[in-house]
């Protein structure tokens, strides 16, 4: 009996370990070819891209808009594979490099900041990509800073986010220009300011505002801390719970690292129409999300139209939109023509968007060194 | 004559291990798969840290680790003792009043089918600090300011969490207690009192031994089921001190890949815990069962 239980375990793990080998050859690297044979090779591909999917005007945008366009114009099945953090996926890459894996499940993800060092740190990416990308060399040019890493082509700018503010305008009467303003209006109003504890991201880049200009970010948060909602004693989980205050009326102020917050959830009808956005005059910390392949993904030249295709005006204008993204375009506005820009005046002309307020108040983001210091400080200094 | 028994026993097991076998693959393969992976990642392997020190400090001696573990004690002790109170009081009254009984019984399914996040999520919009229940008082006069309320969420001394534990374990277990009054007799209790004894006593010496094995049981699958939370706790609890599932789930999930070890340490205390409770639990019942085959 023990024996038969012991054979079928064993028969098991035998098959589970020959479905993990593969001997598989890599065939020709895309990056040499001419861009027509990469579209050419990419035709008929099944391209599966992870990221994440917390948001349901994302998902959207992917799964509609850009796997639509992706099946008409070029004929690539995009798989899309909504992660609930992107760092599993980074971690699972990882695991396919050290057991040697040359066919990767993963052909394309979308990553940022720390998971992008871990990547280019440990090797797994695929290579120069932007010198091949046609979209890259007509609107972009150059390759941008990730969280103050040189990215070196080995991923593709898709996006920029940038963190705002968000107020009620019958509560908040005073006008707020900078931090300092912010930490007085705190004080006057005690209980009725508060943001997310760390390791949530929006809170986590809230703090980071304090330590721009100064050394001892982290006394002014002391100084404000007890002026908090609850007294500071203890914080919204998320950015979500911090939204579902605000929209209760527990507080005045809500943040987001999303430029069109304030739109997006007037229009869903979770904040009163009083809800402004707030841009400081001291700027906010703005941040560039990319596009990457994998060392191992096996549909590299479907992937790398992909990536042109998402990156060409017309997914960037629409992923603009408030109403289905609402996220900053990457490509630059004097290399874009006429007729693009009179379509941009348009949106911004709909939606009453102040891209200038943007544009002109923007702070680059600390490195991912900085920012892992900086929540040390704060978890230990005001938390513990 | 005991001995051949016992292999008769032995045999009828035998022949159901073969019907449960798919279930057992699966667990061995999965559940207990992942645990090994898990106890061996939390020693560190070549991208993860040692999980189990914390700047040179072995985990479960870190002052902040330390503070959220008397926090999950505190927490699991107090709700896992209120709720089998709750329970005893509601036996007694179920009881003593065949209505009641009726009523209840129907009655106890109800929170025990809610899942858990539905309580959660109860629990915040009613005990909020701009709750249901605040609103009530404000709308009565009995407080002037909402923040003057009573607030149960994401509070230091975790009410909350308690509260809402208590709300779903207490049924259980009062269910588990009746199931093991099934076959009891009430008539000795109606001899025991025309022969003199007083309520208390006769509650005490003939309804007690049968249901205490079932009373401390369901009292330890409660405890280590509260012990090991993540989701009321993620809900419910206050930011310091994080009750330990809550803490590991969260540095895995939003934490540095290298810290993940940690948050593996923390699951594998929590796995031994449950281990030792459940084979105590299982060599318990086992030799209760053999017991009674034997007589």
């Amino acid at each position: 009996m023990k024996k038969t239980i012991l054979l079928i375990i064993i028969i098991l793990f035998v098959l589970m370990a020959m479905s993990c080998e593969s001997t598989k050859e890599n065939t020709q690297d895309p990056l040499e070819n001419s861009w027509k044979k990469i579209v050419e090779a990419g035709k008929g591909s099944t391209v599966n891209l992870y990221y994440w999917g917390g948001s349901t005007a994302i998902n959207n945008y992917f799964n509609d808009f850009v796997t639509r366009n992706l099946k008409d114009k070029y004929e690539i099945t995009l798989n899309t594979v909504p992660v609930s953090d992107i760092k599993d996926i980074v971690n699972k890459i990882l695991t396919e490099k050290q057991n040697n894996q040359i066919d990767g499940s993963v052909d394309l993800l979308w990553i940022n900041g720390e998971n992008f060092k871990l990547m280019k740190d440990e090797d797994l990416l695929y290579g120069d990509l932007t010198s091949v990308l046609p979209n890259f060399d007509q609107y972009i040019k150059e390759n941008p800073l990730d969280f103050n890493e040189k990215t070196k082509g080995l991923e593709v700018p898709f996006g920029k986010a940038q963190f705002v503010l968000v107020y009620n305008e019958e509560r908040v009467t005073k006008e707020i220009n900078t931090l300092e303003d912010l930490s007085q209006w705190i004080k006057n109003n005690p209980g009725r300011f508060t943001y997310p504890s760390i390791p949530d991201f929006t809170g986590s880049a809230f703090i980071r505002h304090f330590y721009y200009n100064e050394s001892n970010g982290i006394n002014q948060l002391k100084a404000i801390n007890p002026y908090l909602w609850r007294q500071g004693k203890t914080y919204p989980s998320s950015a979500g719970a911090l939204d579902t205050l605000y929209s209760q009326g527990e507080v005045d102020f809500t943040m987001s690292y999303t430029p069109f917050h304030q739109i997006q959830k007037i229009k869903s009808g979770e904040f009163s129409d009083a809800s402004k956005t707030l841009i400081l005059k001291d700027g906010t910390l703005s941040n560039t999300h990319f596009l990457t392949i994998p060392f191992n993904g096996t549909e590299k030249s479907g992937a790398l139209v992909a990536i042109n295709y998402l990156i060409s005006f017309e997914a960037q204008y629409e992923k603009m939109k408030p109403t289905v993204w609402g996220d900053l375009m990457v490509l630059k506005e004097e290399y874009l023509s006429t007729e693009e820009k009179e379509a941009i005046a348009l949106l911004i002309e709909d939606y009453q968007l102040d891209l200038e307020m943007f544009e002109n108040n923007r702070l680059e983001e600390f490195s991912g060194d900085q920012i892992e210091a900086i929540e040390k400080e704060w978890i230990n200094e005001i938390l513990e | 004559m005991k001995q051949s028994k016992k292999n008769g026993l032995m045999k009828s097991l035998n022949k159901k291990i073969f019907l449960i076998l798919p279930i057992i693959i699966f667990n061995i393969i999965f559940f207990f798969g992942s645990f090994i992976i898990g106890i061996f990642s939390s020693f560190g392997n070549t991208f993860y840290e040692n999980g189990w020190f914390i700047d040179n400090n072995f985990i479960l001696l870190d002052k902040n680790i330390l503070r959220n573990i008397i926090f999950t004690f505190k927490i699991s002790s107090i709700a896992t003792f209120i709720s089998l109170v709750l329970a005893l009081i509601l036996l007694y009254l179920i009881f003593n009043n065949t209505h009641l009984k009726v009523f209840l019984k129907k009655f106890l399914y109800l929170p025990l089918l809610t899942p858990y996040l539905l309580i959660a999520f109860f629990m915040m919009y009613a005990f909020s600090t701009s709750g249901l229940f605040n609103r009530i008082l404000f709308n009565l006069g009995v407080i002037h300011d909402l923040s003057q309320g009573i607030v149960f969420i994401n509070d230091i001394s975790g009410r909350g969490i308690v509260l809402a534990y208590i709300w779903k374990t207490t049924p259980f277990i009062l269910l588990v207690l009746i199931n093991s009054l099934e076959h009891f007799d009430f008539k000795l209790l109606t001899i025991a009192e025309s022969l003199g004894s007083s309520k208390l006593q006769s509650y005490n010496n003939i309804l007690w031994p049968h249901i205490k094995s079932s009373f401390l049981y369901s009292g330890m699958i409660v405890f280590t089921f509260i012990f090991s939370a993540v989701e009321i706790p993620l809900i419910l609890g206050p930011t310091r001190p994080q009750m330990i599932g809550h803490w590991a789930f969260q540095n895995f999930q939003n934490g540095e890949i290298a810290l993940r070890s940690q948050s593996l340490a923390i699951g594998s205390v929590i796995l031994f815990l449950n281990i030792i409770i459940t084979l105590f639990i299982g060599y318990k019942l086992l030799r209760q069962v053999s017991y009674e085959k034997n007589n």
